[in-house]
């Protein structure tokens, strides 16, 4: 089975939703698997990349276009911003959303009797959404209509997503 | 003045936090801000602080090394240290309560969250500031 349990869904869209909503007061929207953006390959989208450390291992990845970050980053810097917004801008952003929503996540479907580590969140240049698959399961949302998606990979962290 | 030292590596966060305690009464604090706990720890070094909020995951110095290193020093085990991480859960909470930070929240946080847990601080600015002002 690829997909997550419909509980984890749940779970997985109040963390991108409350994340996204409190820091750049945006709406998200859980976006169809066929969206036609999903089949289109960006020239110029934005990844960036946790692993957990412990309990478990595994690891999560939060693609965007460029475009959208930078309209995130318009929302949460506003007039401190220095026009054109920067790499740095746009990869610091997308670092601190995904380390936002793994811990929101993870917080909801681990044990709370014991801590969990996640590593420092790496960024890095992609050029296609991933595809859901027996080793990866992916969420995909939109904000004003623009797609963007997280996935899941690792043998630990996919037994959590889909029990 | 009161002053505030904000330690997290991202700067989106630091910019948050900030933007949420100016919204609750601090728009008039003097702001310290660090990437970890090292850079925290030489940024505050001769500086009166009447907060430190830091995440916890960090390079270099993570927060919660920050928080042992504060607590146990003679000069800076008084600072209130709110820490607001990624990371929360029972647990956690509970240990670095035990370790002696003020508060641990989840990210994000709002200025609803914070208001209650820095409302003391908010009194004392205040009533400081009246002090002065007599």
């Amino acid at each position: 089975m690829n997909e997550s349990n419909t509980d984890r869904q749940k779970e997985m869209f109040s963390a991108v939703s409350t994340t996204i909503e409190n820091l750049t007061f945006k709406e998200v929207l859980p976006a169809s698997a066929t969206h036609p953006s999903l089949s289109r390959s960006y020239a110029d989208l934005l990844s960036a990349s946790q692993l957990v450390i412990e309990p478990i291992q595994g690891e999560f990845n939060l693609t965007m276009s460029r475009n959208l970050l930078t309209q995130l980053v318009i929302s949460v810097y506003g007039p401190l911003l220095a026009v054109p917004a920067s790499d740095e801008n746009l990869h610091d952003l997308l670092a601190e959303l995904l380390n936002t929503i793994a811990g929101r996540f993870l917080s909801k479907i681990l044990p709370q009797e014991k801590g969990f580590r996640l590593d420092i969140p790496q960024s890095s240049e992609e050029v296609s959404f991933t595809s859901a698959g027996p080793q990866m399961v992916v969420w995909q949302y939109s904000i004003d209509d623009e797609v963007f998606s997280i996935s899941a990979a690792g043998a630990g962290l996919l037994r959590l997503c889909r029990s | 003045m009161t002053r505030i030292a904000i330690v997290d590596d991202s700067v989106t966060a630091r910019l948050f936090i900030r933007r949420c305690l100016e919204i609750i009464g601090f728009s008039e604090a003097a702001f310290i801000e660090a990437e970890n706990g090292k850079d925290a720890l030489t940024k505050i070094r001769d500086e009166h602080l009447d907060l430190l909020i830091t995440d916890l995951n960090m390079p270099l110095m993570d927060g919660e090394t920050l928080l042992k290193w504060l607590k146990t020093s003679p000069r800076y085990c008084e600072i209130p240290v709110l820490v607001i991480t990624s990371t929360h859960n029972a647990a956690k909470e509970e240990e670095l309560l035990h370790i002696g930070a003020l508060a641990v929240l989840a990210k994000p946080i709002s200025p609803a969250t914070l208001l209650p847990i820095l409302q003391p601080l908010i009194e004392k600015q205040e009533t400081d500031h009246e002090r002065v002002e007599h």
